[in-house]
């Protein structure tokens, strides 16, 4: 039987210059009111999910960090009558392409299926969602995998100037834990501990679904509500809101290695702000990974520091922050901190040029519509933009307000973007002392 | 579990650059123009996204004796301006489209990667046309440059004691071949390169004779030749064109080991290289049977056997895992490794790792396991159809690796058609250590 779906479709075409072809989005929700965006397409016989549930690691109980991701990582390692392997097996025997992963603000499942597969596949999907076993067998097999990459963590630059960094912007606010945990914690949890993880992770009103590839609307409106129907419901604790801090600082780790890691910044803005498209096309400018930003022109290609520099913007729930990192042999550190000081006192005091921004406008329009490649890349931008609470529209008018943007506005932004009188460097490494 | 690789897996996977089709598809098309360019189209009208990948022939193991890292150096050194554009003007004109640029070098080849959309097929080809042999050498640039290779050194291979541990491994373990010459390069060398050698080099390699362009995507055959013919049939390849000789392996005698140890060293563990001699790889039916066996024995976590022995069932190892790299016409090499869980020494460690290995090769190979991997290849085409670029990729990295498109087309067959004896003899190349390095990668301190 049939069942009916009460959907509203939505559409919204990206048109793309010159061109035909159409991103077409699809908005609806299913019976059970999961909401759903999906890219019908028929070309290859391949349905891509991605389930982003609006919770993660940042709701673990104190002194249990880590089982949030620990829980996520299980979900893979057999359910409650099929043991790790025999579970893998069937994965494989299917094509079919499963990943479980746990961030700070969300866990996400997702999906790629071969079409001729697709009931099995979803069926064994559902029984990891619904049923999964937490044995201890995998349980203890992927708490050495976890303690092992906690230990490589600890020794890896770049990873111990990441944390750093973000041990100062976060300080005692629940975001600042390890989406893995720690040593003692990763180490101390109990089957109970992933259960309850399970409970307040995986929770149906919670979920945002993008799909894309070779199935309909009503098709995955019934498949969506067998796979997601049988999670509990409940309503994750808020936490509470951000507060960075805005005094600039600089933080030396010895590390015996022939070149240092930096990491710099300061706070940001949050995806929703007013000013957030603006923010994104200056840092484009700044510091996209690439050749042409300020940055990398600076201290690549004039001064030959670094294989390469780049910056980005941060975002969580109700803070963000502009980032941004390089490697440079330890005699060279402090000339780059002062190349990085002045780019940003550039930026902040002078803005990018009218040629800069015309430049990163044509790129930027023309570039867009290459993200809606594969069918994993759609399902994935479309599930994101959803736990954005970004409208579906946006795909249509997003280069439009692009387009838009003025020098004078988008310079005020920088103004307030860019703050080097706040800015917080970590180096790792054996930097040569400043003269 | 999937999270996060441990940092050695990556290098092992041989899925990407070997699946291919039983057949020549019948969405490829290949010409060559008079002054040798090869061309090589493929349709995938999926997105109105094109690829357009121009590989040259020329790769670290063409270093000269001395000269390690100029391959890379001058790829580095393509972005830095020709007759006409400015340094780093490249990228901003694919930027300008909207596209994206991006190149690479390897043992075997250089290429140059830019995806755009299909109406900027025809600038694309422009610029790649006129830095084929248009480069200037400004000596500044050139200077700056090697600094930023000799960062990217230190960035890639120094800072991490596994790329170490491979780079040793890899030195003792080819005797005569250049493979065992890092691909960027020893740093004392790196150091010495110049403005002349980058030239010459150039110069040498960069013709339309020693490079194959792919185009994949929204693109039709007729059209791609024309614009290839307008903007590459004008250039000349030299015609007494002629590379060093090919220096091959002799017979590998003796066991060898190598303990690196490293303050920064996290976690031991344990590593293997066999080289697998010329006379059994260089033949397609037994490289198959190899890329299985290893499959098999490593290359899917706890479904194959080593993981399923010593993580599932003994526990005595955190990750585990086998891949092969290579091809029928060049060194192909068998990678294995164990972490081993904590409690657990790196002696313990490779005695089961070797035991494993006696295991298979007594009890044979499971026909269900075999099966369903050969399910997975074909299903891995699949996805692979999902962007057009695997495929661009899959034939550029066959050209440079020395493989026809009929050869590249012809895996995926060679895969399935092979049995499970096969996959069982192909394994005998791992009786004898004399062909291998054994690595244990070690805390700065730790006891061998």
């Amino acid at each position: 039987m049939i069942k009916r779906i009460a959907y509203i479709v939505v559409s919204f075409l990206l048109l793309i210059q010159g061109l035909n072809a159409a991103v077409d989005i699809q908005e609806f929700e299913t019976p059970n009111g999961i909401k759903v965006w999906l890219v019908e397409d028929h070309s290859n016989p391949i349905v891509a999910l991605q389930m982003f549930f609006l919770t993660g690691s940042v709701h673990d109980p104190v002194g249990k960090e880590g089982s949030t991701y620990m829980m996520m990582g299980l979900l893979e390692e057999g359910t409650d009558n099929l043991d790790a392997v025999g579970f893998q097996i069937e994965v494989e025997e299917l094509g079919a392409r499963f990943d479980f992963d746990a961030y700070k603000e969300s866990v996400v499942v997702s999906a790629q299926m071969i079409t001729e597969n697709l009931e099995p596949s979803v069926d064994l999907l559902r029984k990891a969602l619904e049923q999964p076993g937490f044995a201890s067998e995998p349980m203890e097999r992927v708490r050495g995998q976890i303690l092992t990459n906690i230990d490589f963590d600890e020794k890896d630059p770049e990873e111990i100037a990441f944390d750093a960094f973000i041990d100062i912007m976060f300080g005692d606010h629940p975001l600042n834990r390890k989406r893995e945990g720690n040593r003692t914690s990763v180490a101390n949890l109990t089957r109970e501990d992933i259960v309850s993880a399970y409970q307040n992770a995986l929770v149906r009103g919670k979920v945002v679904v993008g799909a894309a590839g070779d199935i309909t609307a009503v098709q995955l409106g019934e498949l969506l509500d067998g796979l997601l129907g049988g999670l509990s419901d409940t309503t994750p604790p808020d936490v509470p809101t951000l507060s960075l801090p805005q005094e600039d600082h600089v933080e030396i780790i010895d590390f015996p290695t022939p070149q240092s890691t930096i990491v710099f910044g300061h706070r940001g803005l949050i995806r929703n702000d007013p000013d957030f498209l603006m923010a994104y096309v200056l840092n484009e400018v700044f510091g996209r990974s690439g050749f042409n930003s300020r940055l990398q022109k600076k201290l690549r290609v004039d001064l030959g520091l670094t294989y390469g520099i780049s910056s980005f913007l941060s975002t969580y729930q109700t803070g963000g922050m502009v980032i941004g990192s390089m490697a440079t042999a330890n005699e060279t550190v402090n000339e780059a901190i002062d190349a990085i000081r002045q780019e940003w006192a550039g930026i902040a005091n002078e803005g990018i040029t009218q040629e800069e921004l015309d430049t990163i406008k044509m790129y930027l329009k023309g570039s867009y519509h290459l993200r809606f490649k594969t069918n994993e890349d759609i399902s994935g931008i479309l599930a994101g933009m959803q736990l954005d609470n970004i409208p579906a529209s946006y795909v249509k008018h997003r280069n439009d307000m692009i387009e838009a943007i003025e020098l004078e506005d988008i310079n005020k932004v920088a103004k307030n973007l860019f703050r080097p009188e706040e800015l917080v460097f970590v180096v790792v490494g054996q930097p040569d002392t400043p003269s | 579990m999937a999270h996060r690789t441990f940092t050695l897996i990556g290098i092992l996977f041989w899925y990407a650059s070997h699946v291919g089709a039983m057949e020549v598809p019948e969405n490829l098309s290949q010409f060559e123009l008079d002054n040798g360019l090869k061309i090589i189209v493929i349709e995938n009208h999926r997105a109105p996204i094109v690829n357009h990948i121009l590989w040259y022939d020329v790769g670290a193991s063409d270093d000269p004796p001395g000269k390690s890292g100029l391959t890379h150096f001058v790829e580095h050194l393509m972005f830095e301006g020709t007759k006409t554009t400015e340094a780093g003007e490249f990228d901003n004109r694919i930027k300008l489209m909207g596209g994206f640029n991006n190149a690479f070098t390897n043992q075997e080849g250089s290429g140059y990667i830019v995806e755009v959309s299909i109406e900027h097929l025809e600038q694309v080809m422009e610029l790649e046309a006129d830095r084929m042999v248009n480069l200037t050498f400004k000596p500044e640039l050139v200077l700056r440059e090697r600094d930023v290779i000799l960062e990217e050194r230190k960035q890639r291979v120094d800072s991490n004691p596994s790329s170490l541990l491979h780079e040793q491994m890899s030195a003792a373990l080819f005797q005569n071949h250049p493979y065992g010459i890092p691909t960027i390069g020893w740093e004392h060398e790196m150091r010495s390169l110049t403005l002349e050698d980058a030239k010459s080099f150039y110069k040498k390699y960069y013709h339309p004779r020693n490079a194959t362009l792919v185009v994949s995507g929204d693109v039709y055959p007729d059209q791609v030749l024309e614009l290839a013919r307008k903007h590459f049939g004008h250039l000349e390849s030299p015609d007494d064109f002629e590379r060093g000789p090919k220096l091959l392996e002799p017979p590998h005698m003796a066991e060898r080991r190598v303990w690196f140890r490293d303050p920064r060293v996290s976690t031991e563990y344990v590593f293997r290289k066999y080289y697998v001699p010329r006379e059994i790889a260089s033949d397609e039916e037994n490289l198959a049977a190899i890329a299985l066996m290893v499959e098999i024995l490593g290359g899917s976590g706890i479904t194959s056997i080593l993981g399923e022995k010593l993580t599932v069932e003994e526990k005595i190892a955190t990750y585990t895992g086998a891949g092969f790299i290579g091809d029928v016409t060049r060194p192909v090499v068998i990678n294995m490794y164990v972490v081993p869980a904590e409690g657990v020494g790196l002696e313990e460690a490779e005695a089961k790792m070797d035991e494993v290995i006696a295991g298979f090769l007594e009890e044979g190979v499971d026909k269900d396991h075999l099966d369903r991997i050969k399910k997975q290849i074909k299903y891995s085409r699949i996805y692979a159809q999902d962007d057009a670029k695997n495929a661009a990729m899959e034939y550029g990295n066959g050209f440079v690796n020395g493989l026809t498109v009929e050869q590249t087309a012809a895996w995926t067959g060679q895969l399935l058609n092979t049995d499970e004896e096969s996959v069982l003899k192909a394994a005998e190349i791992l009786l004898s250590k004399n062909n291998s390095v054994t690595g244990w990668l070690l805390k700065e301190g730790a006891e061998q």
